[in-house]
C-alpha cells in the first residue's frame, strides 16, 4: 500500500481488519470495523477505548483466537490468516497473550508449575531435567518464588496469578505479546509492580507489546504509541507524548478530560460528554461519534471521516481536523 | 525412547512428578481431612465398604450354602439356627442376602462402568463440538431419558431376554444418557472460560484441551455421579428382578427374593423385610457417600 | 468539632473456618456536616467493612462488630435496636453500592424501586410516591418517562444513577458511596461524579466516598483517610495529604500511580502485598513492607500523631521527634 511498507517491514502489520458478529434478531455487530495499523519491533502500542470499542476483540482476532471476518495480519512478513493449522501452531510460539482476569485465565485445578509447563508440553520442546530447569528460570524472571510453585491459583492473590499467566506466556520465548487489560483487575500497588515487570521484560527480552487498556494513565506510562478506538474504528493514533499533549479528535479530548486526576488544584478543561456509549450493532452512517460530539456538523452525520495522517506519526479521523 | 503425545505416559522422572506429585498428595490429604469432617459421608462410606467386603467374603461368612434347600424348614422364622429365617424352599435368608450382595454390586458397578465408557465420551464430544453433532447426540439421549428408567430396562430385557448379563445391559442404557448429559454440562461450563482460550493461544489442539483441562475438571462430578448412579442401577436391577426379568432363580438376587417374599407376606414377612432392608441400606450408603463426595472433591471450595 | 458522624475504636471481625479475620482494627474517624471524606485503601483494607458497620449491615453470622461505637447525631447506632435503625437507613444515612447490576431488583421497574423507599420513609401514598420518584429521576438526569423501565433495559451508568436516586430520595444527611463508579467507563464515570458533586451541593449532604482511586478522591472530597489492614494510617485534608504524604504506605500509593499529565520514568510501588487479615503482623501492620521500619515498629502499634492542623498520621517516624509512646498490639500471633 504505502511505499515505505516494502522497505521497512514493520514487525506486526494489521490491514483492514474486520470482525462482525451476527446478533440474532438485531443485526450485525461491528466489533472491529476495517482498521489498519502497525507496531514496531520492541515497542509498545497502547490501545485505548471504552466498552464496546472493539479493543479486546482486536487483540483476539489478531492472534486468530477468533476467526476474522476480513483483513490481514502480517507477522514477520507472513499473513497469519492465510497459513494452515500446522504452521499456525508454530507461529503461536512467537505471539502470545496475557489476560485481564487473573481468576478465570488459569485452570483452577492445576498447580503453578503445571500451568507454566503447559506450553512446553503442548509443543514438546523440552523434557526431563531441561524442562524443570527452564520452568525455574522462567519463574525467577517473573518474580515467582519457589514456595508457590506447587500451589493452586485460588491460593494466590491477583498479582501473583498475573505473574503466573505472564510466565506461561513467556515459556515459548515469544516476540509479541497482546496484553488484554492485564492490570485492570489489580490493586494500585500491585498494578505498579506488574507494570514495572512488563517494562523490564520488554527491555531484557526485546518484546513487542500491544497493550489494551481503558486506563489512560497506565497507557501513557507504558506505551510508545497510542491508538484510540471508538465503536470499532480508530479515531486517533499518535506517539504517546503527542497524543496526550495535543489530542486532536474530540473523543480523545473528552476521554482525557474525563480521567479524575490525583492532583489538587490542577486546572484543565473538563468536557463532560452527554449520553451513553452507543451500541456497535448496526452503526448509523456518518461519524460514529456524531451523537455525542459537541462540535458536530452536518457533514459528520452524513459521511464517515477517513483516518488521515496529520504528520508522520499522527493520524486522526475527523472532518474538523484538516490534514496537511 | 520416543516421547508419546501424552506426557503422563512419558516415563521420565520429571513428568511423573506432575502426576503423583507432592501437591497431589497434599490435595488428597486435604480431601481426606474434609471427608472425615462430614459424618454423613463417613457413614455412607462405611456402609458401602461393609457391603463390598461382604460381597468378597460371602463364601467365608455365610452360614449356609444359599442354594441348598431344606424342605423341613420352609418359611421358618428367625431363630438361632437361621438368623434371618428361611424362604419358601428352606434356604437360609441371611446367606442368600450375603451372596445377593455380590450380584447387586456386580450389576451396579458393571452397568455404570459400561454407561460411563460410552456416555462420557459422547457427552464430551457433544459439548465440545456443539452444533449439529451436539443436537443429534443429545436428542437421542433425551429420548432415552424420557422413559422412566425401569420401563427402559424392561424394554431392553424384553428384546434381549432375561438373565444377569442382559440385566446389566438394560440397566446401563439409562445411565448412558445420564453420564452423557453430565459430561456435556461440564464441558459447556468450562469451554468458554478464559483459561481454555489461553490454551488455544499457546497452540493447543482440541485433543490436548480435552485431555489436560476438561477431563480433570470433569472427574470429581463424575465420581459423585457414578456413586449415585450405582445406587439407582442397583434399585433398577432389583426392580427388574422383582418383575422376574432380571437374574433368574436360583440366583439369590434381591429383587427376585422380594418378589417371592411378597407371595408369603402375611405369614412370613421376614423374607421381604430383610431383603428390602438390605436393598435400602446399600442404596442409602451409596447416596450418602455420593452426597458427601460432592462437597469434598473441588480444590476451589473453601470451608 | 461538631461531628455529624463519629466512629470510635471500631473493631470488626469475621468468623470463618480458618480463624478470625480482623477486618477493622480500632478505627477512629469523624465526619462533619457537609464534609466529603474519601476513604481510600486497597482490597482488604477494611473500607467496605467500615461502611457496612455504620449501618449495621455486616453479613451475618460471620461478621461481627467486636468493639467500638458509631455516634450519629449524638446517638450510638451500634446500640440502637434494628427497629429504630430502619428509620435511619435510607432516610438519614443512605448508601450506594459498587455494582449497579446487582444492587437493583431486576423484577421491579426503576420507578417502583425509588417509590418504595419514599413510601417506606415518608409515608406518602402510592400516587405521590411515584410522582416523587419521577422527580428524582429527572434530578439524576434520567427522563421521567423511563420510570416504567426495568434495570436490564438501562446501561450501567444509568443504573448507577438510579441507585443514586434511590439513595437520595429521602434527602439523607449522610451518603455512603462504596466504589460507585469503579464498574463504569471513564466518560460515564465523569458524568456520574459530576452529578454526585451537584447533588451534594444541592442537598448539603455529607459524603463518605469509598474508593481505591486517588483521582476520584481529589475530584470529590475535601478530606481523605488512608486505610491499611483495618486501620487508618494517615488522615487529613486532601490538599495537605496529597501535597505532603507522610506515611510510607501513602507515599507508596502515590508512587504507584502513573501520571496522565507527564511521563514518569519508573513507578515506585511498595514491595509485597497486604497481609493476610487472619494473621496480622505484630506492631505496625505495615512494618514487613516498610523500608523505614524501626525496631519499635515490630512490637508496638503507633498512635496517631498530629502533623499539622489538618493532617494526622499513625507512624513512629512522626513520633521520633516527639518521643511518643506507641500502643501495645492487641493481638500477636508470634
Amino acid at each position: 500500500m504505502k511505499g515505505e511498507q516494502e522497505l521497512n517491514q514493520p514487525f506486526v502489520s494489521v490491514r483492514n481488519l474486520q470482525k462482525y458478529f451476527e446478533i440474532k434478531g438485531r443485526g450485525m455487530l461491528h466489533a472491529v470495523d476495517d482498521i489498519s495499523f502497525s507496531i514496531e519491533k520492541g515497542s509498545t502500542l497502547g490501545l485505548v477505548g471504552e466498552s464496546g470499542c472493539g479493543k479486546s476483540t482486536t487483540g483476539r482476532v489478531m492472534l486468530r483466537l477468533i476467526p476474522p471476518t476480513g483483513g490481514e495480519v502480517y507477522f514477520e512478513g507472513q499473513n497469519i490468516f492465510a497459513i494452515e493449522e500446522k504452521r499456525l501452531k508454530l507461529m503461536r510460539r512467537k505471539m502470545q497473550m496475557i489476560f485481564q482476569d487473573p481468576y478465570s485465565s488459569l485452570d483452577s485445578r492445576k498447580t503453578v508449575r503445571q500451568i507454566i509447563a503447559e506450553p512446553l508440553f503442548i509443543h514438546k520442546t523440552l523434557r526431563g531435567k531441561a524442562l524443570t530447569k527452564k520452568i525455574d528460570e522462567l519463574a525467577e524472571m517473573t518474580g515467582i518464588t519457589p514456595d508457590i510453585m506447587d500451589k493452586f491459583p485460588h491460593e494466590l492473590d491477583g498479582g501473583r496469578r498475573q505473574r503466573v499467566g505472564l510466565t506461561r506466556a513467556l515459556a515459548l520465548g515469544p516476540d509479541f505479546i497482546v496484553c488484554d487489560e492485564p492490570v485492570s483487575a489489580l490493586d494500585v500497588s500491585i498494578q505498579a509492580q506488574i507494570i514495572n515487570l512488563l517494562q523490564d521484560l520488554q527491555e531484557k527480552l526485546g518484546l513487542t507489546y500491544l497493550f489494551i487498556s481503558h486506563d489512560l494513565s497506565v497507557v501513557r506510562h507504558i506505551s510508545h504509541k497510542v491508538m484510540v478506538m471508538y465503536l470499532g474504528r480508530i479515531v486517533e493514533e499518535a506517539e504517546t507524548e503527542e497524543l496526550f499533549e495535543t489530542p486532536l479528535h474530540p473523543y480523545t479530548k473528552a476521554l482525557l478530560s474525563a480521567v479524575p486526576l490525583p492532583k489538587v488544584g490542577f486546572k484543565r478543561e473538563r468536557i463532560i460528554l452527554r449520553g451513553d456509549v452507543p451500541s456497535p450493532v448496526n452503526p448509523p452512517p456518518g461519524c460514529r461519534f456524531a451523537g455525542r460530539c459537541w462540535q458536530v456538523q452536518d457533514v459528520c452525520r452524513e459521511k464517515e471521516p477517513a483516518l488521515l495522517s496529520i504528520n508522520s506519526h499522527h493520524r486522526v479521523a475527523c472532518h474538523l481536523v484538516k490534514s496537511e | 525412547m520416543r516421547v508419546s503425545a501424552m506426557p503422563n505416559v512419558n516415563s521420565t522422572h520429571v513428568t511423573k512428578k506432575f502426576l503423583i506429585s507432592e501437591t497431589s498428595r497434599r490435595e488428597l490429604s486435604r480431601q481426606w481431612y474434609r471427608f472425615k469432617k462430614r459424618p454423613i459421608a463417613v457413614i455412607g462410606f462405611f456402609i458401602v465398604l461393609v457391603f463390598i467386603v461382604i460381597a468378597f467374603v460371602a463364601p467365608l461368612i455365610a452360614p449356609y450354602d444359599p442354594y441348598v434347600t431344606d424342605f423341613k424348614n420352609m418359611l421358618a422364622k428367625p431363630s438361632s439356627a437361621h438368623l434371618l429365617g428361611t424362604d419358601e424352599l428352606g434356604r437360609d435368608i441371611l446367606s442368600r442376602i450375603l451372596y445377593g450382595s455380590r450380584i447387586s454390586l456386580v450389576i451396579g458397578l458393571a452397568a455404570v462402568g459400561i454407561a460411563m465408557l460410552i456416555g462420557v465420551p459422547l457427552g464430551l464430544i457433544a459439548g465440545y463440538y456443539g452444533g449439529k453433532l451436539d443436537n443429534l447426540i443429545m436428542r437421542v439421549m433425551d429420548i432415552l431419558m424420557a422413559f422412566p428408567s425401569i420401563l427402559l430396562a424392561i424394554v431392553v430385557v424384553s428384546i434381549l431376554g432375561p438373565g444377569l448379563q442382559n440385566t446389566i445391559i438394560a440397566v446401563s442404557v439409562f445411565s448412558v444418557a445420564s453420564f452423557a448429559r453430565l459430561a456435556r454440562g461440564e464441558v459447556l461450563n468450562i469451554k468458554n472460560q478464559e483459561f481454555i482460550e489461553a490454551s488455544r493461544a499457546l497452540g493447543a489442539g482440541d485433543g490436548w484441551i480435552i485431555y489436560w483441562h476438561i477431563l480433570p475438571n470433569t472427574i470429581s462430578p463424575l465420581i459423585v455421579w457414578t456413586t449415585l448412579n450405582v445406587s439407582s442401577a442397583i434399585l433398577t436391577a432389583a426392580g427388574l428382578g422383582f418383575l422376574g426379568l432380571g437374574a433368574q432363580p436360583p440366583l439369590p438376587e434381591w429383587g427376585a427374593m422380594l418378589a417371592k417374599g411378597r407371595e408369603y407376606l402375611l405369614i412370613a414377612p421376614h423374607i421381604t423385610t430383610f431383603t428390602g432392608l438390605a436393598i435400602l441400606l446399600l442404596a442409602l450408603g451409596l447416596n450418602l457417600l455420593g452426597d458427601g463426595l460432592r462437597d469434598i472433591l473441588d480444590p476451589r471450595l473453601k470451608e | 468539632m461538631n461531628d455529624l458522624l463519629s466512629i470510635r475504636g471500631l473493631c470488626v471481625e469475621y468468623h470463618v473456618f480458618e480463624g478470625i479475620v480482623r477486618a477493622v482494627n480500632n478505627l477512629n474517624l469523624g465526619i462533619s456536616e457537609g464534609e466529603s471524606l474519601g476513604l481510600v485503601g486497597e482490597t482488604g483494607a477494611g473500607k467496605t467493612s467500615t461502611a457496612l458497620s455504620i449501618l449495621k449491615l455486616l453479613p451475618k453470622p460471620a461478621g461481627r462488630i467486636a468493639k467500638g461505637s458509631v455516634i450519629f447525631k449524638g446517638r450510638n447506632l451500634l446500640s440502637t435496636p434494628d427497629v429504630e435503625l430502619r428509620h435511619i437507613r435510607g432516610r438519614q444515612i443512605s448508601m450506594i453500592f459498587q455494582n449497579p447490576m446487582t444492587s437493583l431488583n431486576p423484577v421491579f421497574t426503576i420507578g417502583e424501586q425509588i417509590a418504595a423507599v419514599i413510601k417506606q420513609h415518608q409515608h406518602l401514598d402510592k400516587k405521590m410516591s411515584i410522582n416523587r420518584a419521577r422527580e428524582m429521576l429527572e434530578l439524576v438526569g434520567i427522563p421521567a418517562f423511563r420510570a416504567s423501565e426495568y434495570p436490564h433495559q438501562l446501561s450501567g451508568g444509568m443504573r448507577q444513577r438510579v441507585g443514586i436516586a434511590i439513595a437520595l430520595s429521602c434527602r439523607p444527611e449522610l451518603l455512603i458511596a462504596d466504589e460507585p463508579t469503579t464498574a463504569l467507563d471513564v466518560t460515564i464515570q465523569a458524568q456520574v461524579l459530576a452529578l454526585m458533586n451537584e447533588l451534594k451541593e444541592h442537598f448539603k449532604m455529607s459524603l463518605i466516598m469509598i474508593t481505591h482511586n486517588l483521582g476520584v478522591v481529589a475530584e470529590m472530597c475535601e478530606s481523605v483517610a488512608v486505610m491499611y489492614a483495618g486501620d487508618i494510617v494517615e488522615k487529613g485534608s486532601v490538599s495537605a495529604v496529597f501535597a505532603h504524604p507522610f506515611h510510607p504506605y501513602t507515599k507508596g500509593l502515590f508512587g504507584s500511580l502513573p501520571d496522565l499529565t507527564s511521563k514518569v520514568s519508573r513507578l515506585k510501588p511498595v514491595d509485597g502485598i497486604m497481609p493476610n487479615p487472619l494473621y496480622l503482623p505484630c506492631g505496625c501492620a505495615f512494618h514487613p513492607r516498610c523500608k523505614s521500619a524501626m525496631p519499635v515498629c515490630k512490637k508496638e502499634k503507633p498512635s496517631t500523631i498530629r502533623l499539622s492542623d489538618d493532617h494526622t498520621v499513625s507512624c513512629f517516624l512522626a513520633s521520633e521527634n516527639e518521643g511518643g509512646a506507641g500502643v501495645e498490639s492487641t493481638f500477636c500471633e508470634r
